[in-house]
């Protein structure tokens, strides 16, 4: 055994240097060249999402970096946001709060209470200490009336509920809104919403027709008051944008996915609508001769 | 007379009058008085057909020599002999030869069928066989042994079709682990793996050094790299077809082996002396139970099989077999928290080899069934799973028309595919479908002169949902120059279709899971254009080269829309694709226990599509890109030393990086579909902004395997003992780049080995 063994390493002696020529040029070869996952971004600096909306009295808009990680801690952030209004050149710069969510994640939000007016333009941007700069424009719609709501007579019939919107050339938010008191948690107030957006229509009119099922929608409210909790008002939220107004594109398509797919943003990503809502009680009002007429306007809980 | 331009019958025609100028050159017209010579050699321990055996026919009176091989099913066929005293030669490495003188009559057709013995004396003198090997390569055609499985260090008892296969260039796996094998621009749906002429879908396992075809069950492996005859109908990349061995008809023996990988038993034996034999296996791995005290981390991945085959020996000139395979695979690819892949093959069929007493037509009858379970997800709730198929009957008749050979047939193959996949954005998407084929093809093999020969053929079959016909014309061919075996050139042209695409999403390199699907009603089939052209140099005895070039063109691939969403997505758009390659080989055989081989494979592989949102995506409505498999450079090297009672193995390959999709950065998506979003409430949808697909390259990737083998002889039994080891200077190699959680999942790293095999005498 160990005369093979000499035999073997002797043998292998002899075709050692060949074989080392020929692996020393694969090793060469084989050498790894830096790995980098990430493609160069020079295209997307932030991201915007949100609203800003000429019936609320604070505008909220989250801002956040195109980061190279999904996973991020909670520092802070980079970045200067301001609004301009382009009417009239009056400039605010947005305050930064911290927002945490469930999972340990965070985001930044910026807000304003700078006054937005209907029909009017504003600019957003983002700028880092590095210069770059994300930016947008926001052209928010004129104002519309107040909607009418009709409650349908569920003893006798079978109706939707309905909500009338005039005045509006796209309708991108309906909605009624649950405020709700939590008695056995210590009486906490808290809302939902149920979205009724696919439930619009336009008439030939051009008026929006917003519909609502109530028996649907009274199964949904049993299954979202969890134990203890109660109504405490019913409300219709309707949002309307102007004819800008394109986030609604692609639709069930992957295109709506990509950073340019649906975007209002230069050198960012995001989208950013410039909205007139109207907050309203869920019943009908009328006048003395029993006419509909609108309802005097709320605020919503948020 | 209906006019037949463009229609598949001038098709037809246009071919047969093809096939009828070529037999006008080939066929020596036989006349009344010649006779003819005919049979099927075994071998006589197993009953195993010999394919490759030669058949020497020397006339006594002219001593004019005439001289074939027998083809994969052990049959021979030689005509156009002149009555009188013959002596006839049948003879194979190995084998004691048979000889004798025969006296054939005018017009006699002599059917001479032989069992030839195991020459052990010179089986124990024989340490590889001088020829053959990877070199040995004749139009992408490549006939590989078991000598070619055992050369590969593999960590388990015995060699591996899917470690040599690794060993190949223009074969690229993207990983150790997975089970996916892309050859030359092909992709792992598009390959053909035939177990004794059964398809098996998903036969290589999920750590791949392992296949359901260990060294010792198989026979032999037809592997077409591409320019495969008309036999094999509806895989446009590539075919193994694989023929598993017999059990020993004579004795029963056993053997057993383990390893830190594997453990398996096989027992083989005659059920009726000489008549019937069966062999059966069982093989499990262990990988998942050693890798916490081996590697020092876990991991998951574990498959299983069962296999066995009962032979049914007739007298001489029949052979029937039935076998029958279960494979079950499951592992996750990411160790840490990725969705669990599973898969599960069940294989059963039935083929008998028949040539009647007094007949020139020899049977080729094959019946089978392959089932295909994929899953992926949680193990007890997979997200998406897969089902596929099979009843296949083929009919294979070869007759000889003086020189010419004829290869000709008729199939019906049913395929049953069903899906579903449930995905968070888009919902339920699930189908199911049968679709029924019947088909025949006719090939020949024609020799011209001594030194050329051609092998022109057709295959046609129609698809009885859609009515629409296939026609696939195709030819190789051999020149030998010098008039030798030393030197040969060969080429392959032919036209491939195929109806049935298995969608896999090639974004992902850590996904194995495939949806099997027919390519959409209405819509074109996958198709492919092969051309081949190849050297073979023999210089001296003991090294040959090779060098072959390709070239395919491939259209109507199926390819998942590009989508900015990370998802599996059964939504297709349609790709074209260009394939260019060239093999160069280079084996040194000294016969006295050396063997090397080096093997480079450069590859270009570039698909188009054009897809709706390209435009503004890219600004273009096209894009043409390199897929997931674009391997550009790829090298093997493979040693074995035998001295004494040691064998010593070393494999090295390397291969440059594979394409992969990066990153741009990653933000929160919220949709305005449902209403207005709430920032201070929703925290949206995480979204990563992915760069233009298949724009980056994942590192190179190479890796050295050792290995030292030595048998011990015991009483009633023979223990081989094998230490190695795998990735043997711990090379850190990139499996694939999770770019959420911005993570690298790498391949095995450095790992011993030992492995006893015990066999018995």
């Amino acid at each position: 055994m160990l005369g093979d063994l000499i035999l073997l390493f002797d043998r292998l002696k002899k075709i050692s240097l060949s074989c080392f020529t020929l692996l020393l040029i694969l090793f060469i070869v084989s050498c790894d060249p830096n790995f980098d996952p990430l493609e160069k971004n020079d295209k997307y600096h932030f991201s915007f999402y949100g609203y800003l909306d000429a019936s609320a009295d604070t505008q909220w808009v989250r801002v956040m970096p195109v980061r190279d990680s999904l996973f991020f801690s909670p520092q802070p952030l980079d970045a200067l946001v301001t609004i301009e209004s382009l009417d009239d050149g009056k400039t605010a710069t947005l305050k930064d709060t911290l927002f945490s969510f469930s999972g340990g994640r965070y985001a930044w939000n910026y807000w304003t209470t700078m006054d937005i007016e209907p029909g009017g333009y504003y600019r957003l941007a983002a700028r880092n200490s590095e210069g770059q700069l994300s930016s947008l424009n926001v052209e928010l719609p004129p104002d519309y009336p107040t909607p009418e709501v009709l409650i349908a007579d569920t003893v006798f019939t079978n109706d939707d509920d309905k909500v009338f919107i005039d005045g509006v050339d796209q309708l991108v938010d309906a909605r009624t809104v649950y405020q709700v008191k939590n008695t056995q948690s210590g009486g906490g107030d808290s809302y939902f919403t149920i979205s009724h957006l696919q439930d619009s229509s336009t008439t030939v009119s051009g008026t929006y027709l917003v519909t609502v099922n109530p028996y649907i929608e009274s199964d949904e409210v049993k299954s979202r008051l969890s134990g203890g909790a109660s109504l405490v008002k019913k409300q219709i939220y309707v949002a309307a944008a102007g004819t800008g107004f394109d986030a609604f594109s692609f639709e069930d398509d992957p295109r709506r996915n990509l950073p340019e797919g649906i975007t209002n943003v230069e050198h960012g990503v995001g989208y950013v609508a410039g909205i007139v809502s109207k907050t309203i009680p869920y019943k009908s009002c009328v006048d003395d001769s029993e006419r509909v007429i609108p309802c005097p306007l709320e605020s919503p809980p948020w | 007379m209906p006019a037949l331009k463009n229609t598949p019958m001038r098709k037809c025609y246009t071919v047969l009058c093809f096939l009828a100028f070529f037999y006008s050159i080939g066929v020596e017209i036989g006349n009344a008085q010649s006779a003819t010579i005919q049979g099927i050699i075994h071998d006589g321990s197993s009953g195993q057909p010999l394919e490759g055996a030669n058949v020497i026919l020397r006339e006594l009176e002219s001593e004019n020599v005439r001289g074939v091989a027998t083809d994969p099913n052990g049959f021979y066929h030689i005509s156009n002999i002149n009555p009188g005293k013959h002596y006839l030669r049948i003879s194979f490495v190995g084998y004691i030869p048979y000889s004798d003188t025969l006296s054939l009559g005018e017009g006699e057709r002599s059917t001479v069928s032989i069992e030839l013995e195991p020459d052990e004396e010179m089986l124990d003198e024989l340490v590889v066989a001088p020829t053959g090997g990877a070199t040995r390569l004749d139009a992408g055609r490549q006939q590989i042994s078991t000598t070619d499985l055992s050369r590969v260090p593999t960590p388990a008892g015995s060699g591996d079709l899917a470690s040599y296969l690794l060993t190949l260039p223009g074969v690229v796996a993207t990983g150790d682990r997975g089970g996916q094998l892309y050859i030359r621009g092909g992709t792992p749906s598009q390959n053909m793996v035939l177990i004794d002429g059964t398809l098996i879908y998903q036969p290589f396992h999920i750590l791949g050094f392992f296949s359901a075809f260990p060294e010792d069950l198989v026979s032999s492996t037809d592997f077409y790299a591409g320019g495969f005859g008309p036999k094999y109908t509806g895989r446009i990349s590539s075919v193994m077809d694989i023929k598993m061995r017999d059990g020993n008809s004579e004795e029963t023996k056993g053997s057993m082996a383990l390893s830190p990988f594997l453990g398996e038993i096989i027992v083989e034996g005659p059920l009726k002396k000489g008549r019937t034999s069966m062999i059966g296996s069982v093989r499990r791995s262990l990988i998942e139970d050693t890798s916490p005290t081996l590697l020092g981390e876990e991991q998951p991945l574990k498959f299983d099989s069962q296999y066995f085959k009962i032979s049914f020996f007739g007298k001489s000139n029949s052979r029937c077999s039935i076998m029958g395979m279960r494979t079950y695979d499951q592992g996750r690819l990411d160790y840490e928290e990725g969705d669990t892949f599973s898969w599960k093959n069940v294989v059963g069929g039935a083929e008998c080899v028949v040539l009647p007493e007094g007949s020139d037509l020899l049977f080729d009858i094959n019946a089978g069934f392959s089932y295909l379970s994929n899953e992926v997800g949680n193990i007890n709730e997979p997200e998406r799973y897969s089902n596929a198929s099979r009843f296949n009957l083929d009919l294979n008749l070869t007759r000889f028309l003086g020189n010419v050979r004829l290869n000709y047939g008729a199939f019906v193959h049913l395929n049953s595919l069903s899906y579903a996949l449930n995905q968070l954005a888009t919902g339920p998407q699930e189908n199911s479908e049968l679709r029924v084929e019947l088909g025949g093809y006719l090939g020949s093999t024609i020799p011209i002169g001594d030194r050329f020969q051609l092998s022109p053929g057709a295959s046609f079959y129609i698809d009885r949902e859609t009515y629409v016909t296939s026609f696939e014309p195709r030819i190789r061919g051999s020149w030998q120059p010098f008039g030798g075996e030393k030197e040969e050139l060969s080429f392959a042209v032919g036209l491939y279709r195929q109806p049935i695409a298995g969608i896999t999403d090639k974004r992902d390199a850590g996904s194995v899971f495939t949806a099997w699907m027919p390519v959409p009603v209405g819509e074109e089939r996958m198709e492919a254009v092969h051309a081949l052209l190849g050297w073979r140099q023999l210089f001296g005895e003991h090294v040959q080269f090779s060098v072959e070039g390709y070239h395919k063109r491939l259209q109507n691939l199926p390819v998942p829309v590009w989508s900015p969403e990370a998802q599996f997505t059964t939504d297709l758009a349609q790709a074209d694709g260009w394939v260019y390659g060239s093999d160069l080989r280079l084996e040194i055989n000294s016969g006295r226990g050396i063997y090397g081989f080096v093997g480079y494979g450069y590859s270009w592989t570039e698909y188009e599509t054009r897809q709706d949102h390209f435009e503004q995506w890219f600004g273009e409505s096209t894009q043409r890109y390199h897929p997931l498999h674009d391997r550009r450079h790829q090298v093997n090297a493979q040693l074995n030393i035998e001295i004494g009672e040691y064998t010593a193995g070393v494999r090295w390959q390397l291969g440059t990086g594979l394409p992969f999709t990066k990153p741009m950065g990653f933000d929160e998506q919220y949709s305005f579909e449902d209403g207005l979003p709430n920032v201070k409430d929703d925290f949206g949808n995480s979204r990563v902004i992915m760069g233009k697909p298949f724009q980056g390259r994942l590192p190179n990737y190479h890796r050295l395997d050792v290995s030292l083998k030595r048998s011990f002889e015991l009483p009633v039994a023979q223990l081989e003992i094998q230490l190695g080891a795998i990735n043997s200077y711990d090379q850190v190699n990139l499996f694939y780049y999770d770019v959420y959680k911005h993570q690298r999942f790498n391949q095995l790293p450095l790992v011993p080995y030992l492995s006893l095999k015990l066999e018995t005498k």
